[in-house]
């Protein structure tokens, strides 16, 4: 019976230390992780990543072109712990559709992936979907308990005043663990 | 913690010695270390004051009220230290809009206790993505038709 139990302690001991191990070698290489790349094959998305940081009036800036999204360069890198965030437009001057035009259909449980400049990718699944107020909204940039990804888009109404949407939609997304 | 952070105790020594040419008394001034019992702080509350300034709010209360607080730019690159008494702060002259890595320690006249979790503060407005949607736009106008039922 001594035996037997040691046996299983033991085995439990090296199993601990095996996904331990590898949550750090995961994190380590993701380190080194820059992604180009967003891909969410659901809504047919397939974007180039840009950089952004804040603009004037202290809100994230936004990509220079429809096509492409923006990664928050303060905040997280996508597959590091905390909140990474990617932006992207709704839609253009012209009302052509911005890159994020399709961003409500997605559902909890679709796959997104961020893909560095050698093919490496990582891959998130849709976790939850919410609207906030434009403004501030701290969680969707400081959640530090897992490695997310936040996506970001406008919604909501037009309003002239403000030329700006009255809503912005977020789809929060954890890495997923293969 | 970082070795290149500048966040040693303010106390200059925990002993000093003395001597006389009488004898060789000896005088050490104790210096208490930080409390078992003081928990590590965390931050509970934090808010972008303006343009170029963070607050932030911790707890729980475990029998100091000191403390020093650690922030920088990245997370572990603690660039920047300050005392507070008190369980709240606000720090100032922050590049603008820019926001910083806060983590908060217990402290006392000669120690500084263990960091909490440290915590990504200020963070910016949601970005403005969209335009004027166009009138003759079918797409934009049931989209729009859509949220006034949601």
């Amino acid at each position: 019976m001594t035996i037997f139990s040691l046996v299983i302690f033991s085995f439990i001991i090296i199993s601990f230390n095996s996904s331990a191990n590898d949550l750090i070698k995961k994190e380590q290489e993701n380190i080194s992780f820059s992604p180009v790349r967003l891909l969410i094959p659901v809504i047919n998305i397939s974007a180039n990543i840009q950089t952004l940081g804040t603009n004037s009036k202290g809100e994230m800036e936004v990509p220079t072109n429809i096509a492409d999204v923006g990664l928050f360069k303060f905040g997280a890198i996508p597959g590091r712990i905390g909140s990474a965030v990617i932006a992207g437009h709704f839609n253009g001057k012209n009302n052509q559709e911005g890159v994020f035009f399709n961003l409500d259909k997605l559902k909890v449980g679709d796959k997104l992936s961020v893909e560095d400049k050698t093919g490496k990718s990582i891959t998130f699944m849709v976790q939850k979907i919410e609207l906030y107020d434009s403004g501030y909204a701290d969680n969707v940039f400081n959640q530090n308990d897992g490695v997310h990804l936040n996506l970001v888009t406008c919604d909501g109404l037009w309003d002239e005043a403000k030329k700006s949407y009255s809503k912005r939609l977020v789809i929060f997304s954890d890495i997923l663990k293969e | 913690m970082d070795s290149n952070t500048v966040t040693g105790p303010t106390c200059a020594s925990t002993s000093t010695a003395s001597t006389s040419s009488s004898n060789s008394e000896v005088a050490i001034a104790y210096c208490p270390p930080i409390a078992d019992t003081v928990v590590t702080p965390m931050i509970i509350e934090s808010k972008r004051v303006d343009k170029d300034s963070v607050y932030i709010k911790w707890g729980p209360y475990s029998g100091v009220d000191t403390f020093n607080v650690e922030y920088g730019f990245e997370n572990g690159k603690w660039l920047f230290n300050t005392n507070v008494t008190g369980f709240f702060t606000t720090i100032n002259d922050l590049p603008s809009n820019r926001p910083i890595w806060i983590r908060v320690a217990a402290r006392n006249d000669c120690q500084i206790g263990v960091y909490g979790e440290p915590k990504f503060v200020g963070s910016p407005r949601l970005p403005n993505t969209g335009f004027a949607p166009q009138k003759n736009n079918l797409f934009i106008f049931i989209n729009q038709i859509k949220n006034w039922f949601l």
